[in-house]
């Protein structure tokens, strides 16, 4: 009964009253979860696309140029008998450069002078489902690499552990920023309250004389520190997702990753962040209140 | 007096080991029964009513309200306690921001009451006391008389067991005194029983009433 008719009203003419103190603390929270949820967004999408890499991953192996037919038949049936192999294609030395004619058809004077055998014959490898991972991939590299005939492996490796090492890379900012968070809020939410008490005191002293609970006292704090924290994390991401739809137009992909789209923030994490600020500011306003309600 | 409402059996507050407030009090209050509780500042008044209303826990000894040992009475449970007790300071403790109204009406929504009950045992009491048309005004538009009036109103409007008053008439001229003190008297005479800490001897002689005087911090009558 007292929470409709005493601690909701109560709430928000407390915020009323003291507008300034908490709108400042509302958005001092948005920035901080802003930072944090940009820096999941940068995690998430880089994750994503090394996921992505690492399905698309295939092997080219570079033959001996003395290798005959019958020796390259030869190596192909010991390769496809090899864990993980789920297909295999010779392209000769001539294929190899009809490919590089039609790649380069605008720049045909980079080929001058190269004959159409420069180029190795290689075997181009597609793996298996299982595969697709660069841990899985490793054991498979080092066996072709020791069969007769095979002078070089190649797969992308330095691409994959790149996007790997920029996507854990992100993940500890992630953290830090997370950590950041966590005692920004702790401070900036326990100074408004601690704030809000100092000037309500006298108030806060004659509700305890009259009898009321410590639960009818911290009531209207945790609620203020919920409010601020739905605000303060309701906003960043609003913000988060209008520089996302932004940048996502202004932004040109390099490269390799110019077809991967990026995407935001998975409902489950957008809701969780919101969530995990709401309790944290909860129970921050609680903790703050634990020195004033003595009996 | 069969069963006091309020008894303290060989009280003590101390502070330090050296500063000690209250020494051997004991002290039975029966029902309905108006006591002055009079001395010198410092003498362990204030402290006396805060023993009783559990503002403060005593050193050693027993305290018992309506039954109720306070010693063993757990933090969760003071204010139930405090709701069936009233108290009033020199100082009033109005809240400035609440209207008169809602300063009266706030010892009842501490209790959950329901609003239209509220409403409707505020006004009443708010028309005893002659303060029905000050309702809506803030207490610093108001004189210190009616200040203290309207805490008394804060006080009554549960209908308490008993009203403890420290030094109620402290900031008031003596026609305001006056006023406060037959407004205490009327609400004894219907049942309440009050304790009314002065260092006034005026007042005290003015009515014929039971007075405890305490002297660093015993009783001494």
């Amino acid at each position: 009964m007292s929470v409709i008719t005493y601690i909701i009203p109560r709430t928000f003419s407390n915020m009323r009253g003291n507008w300034l103190s908490h709108l400042m603390t509302a958005l001092t929270i948005a920035f901080v979860v802003l930072i944090f949820g940009l820096s999941t967004l940068i995690y998430f999408n880089l994750h994503r696309l090394a996921e992505n890499y690492s399905r698309e991953i295939r092997i080219v192996t570079y033959i001996d140029p003395a290798f005959f037919p019958e020796d390259i038949e030869n190596l192909k049936a010991k390769v496809l008998k090899l864990h993980g192999v789920a297909n295999i294609r010779h392209v000769t030395s001539q294929e190899g450069y009809q490919r590089l004619v039609q790649q380069f058809q605008d720049e045909k004077d980079i080929l001058t002078g190269l004959g159409e055998d420069f180029l190795p014959p290689t075997l181009e490898i597609e793996v298996t489902g299982t595969m697709h991972n660069l841990e899985r991939i490793r054991p498979l590299v080092s066996e072709l690499t020791s069969l007769p005939g095979i002078t070089d492996v190649y797969y992308g490796k330095e691409w994959v552990e790149r996007l790997r090492q920029a996507a854990d890379f992100t993940r500890l900012i992630t953290f830090a920023i997370g950590g950041l968070l966590l005692l920004t809020t702790i401070f900036v939410v326990s100074n408004t309250i601690k704030l809000t008490i100092y000037l309500r005191r006298n108030e806060l002293e004659t509700m305890r004389l009259v009898g009321a609970t410590n639960f009818f006292i911290r009531g209207p704090f945790v609620l203020e520190g919920i409010l601020q924290g739905l605000m303060g994390s309701g906003l960043a991401m609003l913000a988060l997702f209008a520089l996302f739809e932004f940048l996502k137009t202004q932004v040109n992909f390099p490269g390799f990753i110019r077809f991967f789209s990026p995407i935001f923030l998975p409902i489950s994490v957008v809701t969780g962040i919101i969530a995990g600020s709401i309790i944290l500011c909860a129970v921050v306003s609680a903790f703050s209140m634990r020195q004033f309600l003595r009996v | 007096m069969d069963s006091p409402l309020i008894e303290l059996k060989h009280v003590y507050k101390s502070y330090e080991q050296d500063l000690t407030i209250l020494e051997d009090i004991n002290l039975r209050i029966g029902k309905g029964e108006f006591v002055f509780v009079n001395g010198p500042s410092g003498a362990g008044k204030t402290t006396l009513l805060k023993v009783m209303l559990c503002l403060e826990r005593s050193t050693k000894g027993e305290v018992w309200v309506d039954g109720i040992n306070l010693k063993r009475l757990s933090n969760s449970k003071i204010p139930y306690l405090r709701r069936r007790m009233g108290m009033v300071f020199q100082d009033f403790k109005l809240i400035e921001n609440l209207t008169v109204f809602e300063n009266v009406a706030l010892s009842m929504e501490v209790c959950g009451i329901k609003k239209s009950a509220i409403e409707q045992r505020v006004d009443q009491v708010l028309k005893s006391l002659g303060l029905e048309i000050k309702k809506r005004i803030y207490p610093r538009r108001l004189s210190g008389g009616e200040q203290q009036r309207v805490a008394v109103a804060r006080a009554v409007v549960n209908d308490p067991l008993v009203l403890l008053a420290d030094e109620p008439t402290g900031n008031l001229d003596a026609g305001r005194a006056a006023d406060i003190m037959s407004l205490f008297s009327e609400i004894s005479a219907r049942g309440t029983t009050v304790i009314f800490a002065t260092h006034n001897q005026e007042l005290i002689r003015s009515t014929a009433k039971r007075v405890i005087i305490l002297d660093q911090g015993r009783i001494v009558n």
